[in-house]
């Protein structure tokens, strides 16, 4: 018995030092776009518990959310002076760029995360740009514009204090989406760290779609656009010809 | 009330839309036109993307225009046989003038042409109004007609080949005009998002001496006719007609126009003529502002085209 008791203990040395386990819960996993959508908040609730063996730490714990929405191509236009007119240009293609992505933490990320941290679970829309073969001010000028757009449209956020501490092992924070933000899959990724050292990651996701009546046009105009289109003419005709015989009674 | 369109993918204001497609449909009925050239615009300056406001757009011109066409199929005020012509040139306008918007949204260019289209058209139509308003109400004060033009004798364009007699017009001209008349206009409404019927009919008119009771008739039967297929091959070809849309812009439209017609028959028209000739230069002069000037943001970001 005491050799097996003495095996586990030091077993139990050999696990990581980052014994903390992190519990991740969210308000949803499913936004629903109905016909009063106008945007929606995903809380983000999380704790972190410690056990008899985890190491003590002098500091306190840090939190970093990333929030990642499906990933599309996006074109980059610039209007260009052309005589008198500013006509549009196409200046850089972006391969897969999430179409929403926040970035919360409990500080400014570069003082709470390391490096390697910050580049494994891509803590910042940049990671996500393909590294151009030679930077130049020009694309800098480009991912500038990138940036800018995307925060107005609010769909880059960027929050060092979207995180709160609550205690010290519990934190909450919210995920806003604006109407615009693409519908599909969002993945979800928390990370506690301390001294800038990632303890526990946890990776979930939440799904943003159309329902109901929404969804059931969005696909027919996709999928069937000559029958659709049908139908829409269709009802145009016929409630051309009704309203007009309603209104003219009176 | 925020109201969230499933093509435009966008929340808008009910009361807005409903609001403005009725002022929209008072206008129109007003003149007994079909609002398209403000409709589409006023869609664009909203924020909803020009190709879903376009195509919307072309389903309520064509509800808008049903109840004045059969009306006039079953009063006989239409010239069949050029009502014909115009939809048989206007069904290879429309086919082409969707083939071209597609094109041009692909290249990254299709918000650049409506606008200079819209720019072109409603400047020099709202110029052409303006001082024809003006003049009338001069003329009105000073208390004599306006003089009347000269009967010209026959133009060049009549006497090409393919001469035809049209009885209820009472014309022995030649087709091709008429042909390339519904082309042309089949063309700018797949574009633009307009029935045409405010060049259509003084085209008609001065133009092709068309008598004046079976104008509006004939007229509408084409913007009916193109309408409808411009619906149809702008949902096929891209998805974009937004039918949440279509349907608060035609109910809009509906209690407008009618609006419009009764209040058409009891104010002075030279003078409402004048504010809208200021309202379409001022429609205008708006789309000019925006690609003329410099750019405060000189950025924009789009989806990459899933389908090509």
């Amino acid at each position: 018995m005491r050799r097996v008791a003495a095996l586990c203990l030091w077993l139990a040395t050999l696990l990581p030092a980052a014994a903390e386990d992190l519990v991740v819960l969210m308000s949803t996993q499913d936004v629903a776009i109905t016909s009063t959508y106008s945007g929606a908040r995903v809380a983000v609730f999380g704790m972190i518990e410690r056990d008899a063996s985890t190491l003590s730490r002098g500091g306190k714990y840090d939190v970093v959310i990333t929030v990642a929405g499906p990933a599309a191509s996006q074109v980059l236009r610039a209007k260009e002076r052309t005589g008198p007119l500013w006509i549009n240009n196409t200046v850089r293609r972006y391969p897969d760029v999430p179409g929403y992505y926040a970035l919360l933490s409990t500080g400014p990320v570069p003082a709470i995360a390391n490096d390697p941290a910050r580049e494994r679970q891509k803590m910042g829309l940049a990671f996500y740009l393909a590294p151009s073969a030679a930077p130049s001010d020009a694309i800098e000028a480009t991912d500038a514009a990138l940036f800018r757009l995307r925060k107005k449209a609010g769909l880059l956020v960027e929050d060092p204090r979207a995180v709160q501490m609550h205690r010290p092992n519990l934190f909450s924070s919210a995920v806003t989406l604006p109407a615009s933000a693409p519908t599909g899959r969002y993945l979800v990724g928390v990370t506690v760290l301390a001294s800038g050292v990632p303890l526990k990651t946890v990776n979930t996701s939440f799904v943003v779609r159309k329902i109901g009546f929404e969804a059931y046009v969005a696909a027919h105009a996709r999928d069937n656009g000559l029958l659709y289109g049908l139908f829409a003419v269709l009802c145009a005709l016929v409630i051309g010809v009704l309203g007009n015989l309603m209104f003219r009674r009176d | 009330m925020q109201f969230y369109l499933p093509i435009a993918e966008m929340p808008v204001n009910m009361l807005t839309l409903l609001g403005m497609s009725a002022a929209v449909g008072f206008v129109a009925g007003l003149f007994g036109v079909g609002g398209g050239f403000l409709l589409t615009p006023f869609l664009i300056f909203l924020g909803i993307p020009a190709p879903v406001a376009v195509a919307t757009a072309s389903a309520q011109i064509a509800a808008s225009s049903v109840t004045g066409a059969l009306n006039a199929w079953q009063r006989g005020a239409l010239d069949r046989k050029l009502g014909l012509l115009l939809v048989g040139g206007g069904i290879v306008g429309t086919i082409l003038g969707v083939l071209f918007f597609n094109a041009m949204r692909r290249a990254g260019q299709l918000d650049l042409i409506v606008s200079l289209s819209y720019i072109v058209l409603l400047v020099s139509i709202g110029t052409m109004m303006l001082v024809e308003s003006v003049n009338a109400l001069l003329a009105a004060r000073r208390g004599g007609s306006k003089p009347q033009r000269p009967a010209g004798s026959h133009r060049w364009f009549e006497a090409l080949p393919l001469r035809r007699r049209f009885p209820e017009s009472g014309l022995y001209v030649s087709i091709l005009p008429f042909v390339f008349a519904g082309v042309l206009f089949g063309f700018l409404g797949a574009v633009l998002g307009i029935g045409g019927g405010f060049m259509l009919v003084p085209a008609l008119i001065y133009i092709f001496r068309i008598p004046v009771p079976v104008v509006i008739g004939t007229s509408q039967f084409q913007i009916l006719a193109t309408m409808l297929l411009a619906t149809v091959l702008h949902s096929a070809s891209a998805g974009t007609v937004d039918i949440i849309l279509a349907l608060v812009l035609i109910v809009g439209g509906v209690i407008g126009a009618q609006m419009g017609v009764r209040a058409g028959k009891s104010i002075d028209g030279r003078r409402f003529r004048l504010l809208l000739a200021l309202l379409i230069l001022a429609v205008g002069a708006r789309f000019a502002a925006e690609i003329v000037v410099r750019p405060s943001e000189p950025y924009s970001l789009v989806r990459a085209e899933a389908r090509s």
